[in-house]
């Protein structure tokens, strides 16, 4: 997957040493999603899954459930989030690893986008040709190729924070994808035009970012594009937004929901993020805080509950 | 009698006077208004409270459909941005959100940070 990952435990009642040796096992299986999941690595079991010309093709656990992520992912989203537009992205220009490369520069390349719109799934989405029957296996026509792109990262954040016990307090972050539990945590979000922290939200769960300014490049022809691609078109999605960062349950849910906020534009996004609050960045550097809807739970009537 | 009368109109427009002021405050919290909130002051911030329906996109929302969780992830249990009510940090009680309920209001000085990457 090609990105940074940062683990933090706290506990007042482990030891240091076993919190060191706790951190090294989520180091672990970090490196271990990272090795499976990666589309830049020819001997990784996602290229190898996406290279097999059989129909239906055995897998490990964490294949498989990358794979069942990106169809509940394609299904939750209504198809913007679409985890096989592989193809498209390398087109793109997007083929090898950006790791190290700076972005192009963002005032350039909104001077140069097109007129911005929400972007639109495709009427048969291609994560509709994939199906994950629940017994070690993913089935999909030779040649749809998966793409673990920020599904791999949230998955692999909240599998991480599956190995830590209770009475932990931990923020794990892949690639700015925040498993975080054990407690509320304060969450920076990271301003896409300063880098600095543009805000604060206090989550407990899961949070994530989607933005179009980290993965930024000009093409041959002159024209510049990003990652996050509008299905219907296969090519960069220019919807207004900079960025949307969504909280939720967990890593993998915030980053399906960033995603297709930031895909669906500021008016749908609104809406999308109201249900766990999160942040939107528009084009002019606005920052744009969305708060959660209120919960109240209201006790039962003590006769009521009798009853 | 009529002493009565006015001792219950006066406790009931206390009461009304109260919740009116309750509501308000509430409405405050709900709105952000949050001393623990950090904002960066070189960036325009603003909060919305939108209404609940949009009508210029596509996207499902991923968070709102009945057994909206992944395969393998238990239900919403209401986990996201935690309204914060005084600071400091709880167990977590199973998992979603856990109102902060106390403690010491310390901001982190290195918060973990979420960005695109």
């Amino acid at each position: 997957m090609g990105c940074a990952a940062r683990v933090r435990l706290e506990s007042a009642a482990l030891p240091a040493a076993e919190l060191v040796r706790l951190a090294g096992s989520v180091r672990a299986a970090l490196e271990d999603a990272d090795g499976r999941l990666t589309r830049f690595a020819s001997a990784s079991e996602l290229c190898r899954l996406n290279a097999d010309p059989r129909a239906s093709v055995p897998v490990s656990p964490l294949v498989e459930r990358l794979a069942r992520a990106a169809v509940w992912a394609g299904e939750a989203s209504g198809g913007l989030v679409d985890a096989t537009l592989t193809g498209e992205i390398e087109v793109a220009g997007y083929a090898a690893s950006r790791t190290g490369l700076g972005p192009a520069s963002l005032d350039a390349a909104l001077a140069g986008a097109p007129v911005r719109r929400p972007a639109r799934p495709r009427d048969e989405p291609g994560i509709s040709r994939v199906s994950v029957p629940g017994d070690g296996r993913v089935e999909r026509p030779a040649g749809v190729r998966l793409d673990s792109g920020g599904l791999g990262k949230g998955l692999a954040a909240d599998l991480a924070a599956e190995l830590v016990p209770p009475g932990v307090r931990y923020a794990i972050s892949v690639g700015g994808d925040l498993a975080a539990g054990g407690g509320a945590w304060q969450v920076a979000v990271m301003g896409a035009r300063s880098g600095e922290e543009a805000h604060r939200l206090r989550v407990s769960g899961g949070v994530a970012t989607s933005g179009i300014h980290a993965r930024l490049w000009r093409r041959d022809d002159g024209t510049f594009a990003h990652h996050l691609l509008d299905p219907s078109t296969g090519e960069p999605a220019w919807t207004g937004l900079l960025a949307a960062t969504a909280a939720a349950p967990s890593a993998l849910e915030a980053e399906v929901l960033a995603k297709t906020a930031l895909l669906s534009g500021r008016e749908v996004a609104r809406r999308l993020l109201r249900r766990h609050g999160g942040v939107l960045q528009h084009e002019d550097g606005g920052v744009e805080v969305i708060a959660p809807a209120p919960v109240v739970r209201l006790p039962r009537p003590a006769s009521r509950a009798a009853a | 009698m009529s002493t009565a009368l006015s001792t219950r109109r006066l406790l009931a427009m206390t009461a009304a006077l109260f919740f009116v002021i309750l509501a308000f405050l509430a409405g405050r919290v709900n709105a952000g208004a949050d001393p623990t909130q950090v904002t960066a002051p070189a960036s325009k911030v603003t909060r919305s409270d939108p209404a609940p329906t949009g009508t210029d996109g596509y996207g499902a929302d991923p968070s709102g459909a009945p057994g909206a969780a992944p395969p393998g992830y238990a239900p919403d249990q209401g986990g996201g941005s935690v309204p914060d009510q005084g600071g400091g940090v709880l167990p977590d009680q199973g998992g979603g959100s856990v109102p902060d309920q106390g403690g010491g209001a310390v901001p982190d000085a290195d918060p973990p940070g979420t960005y695109a990457s």
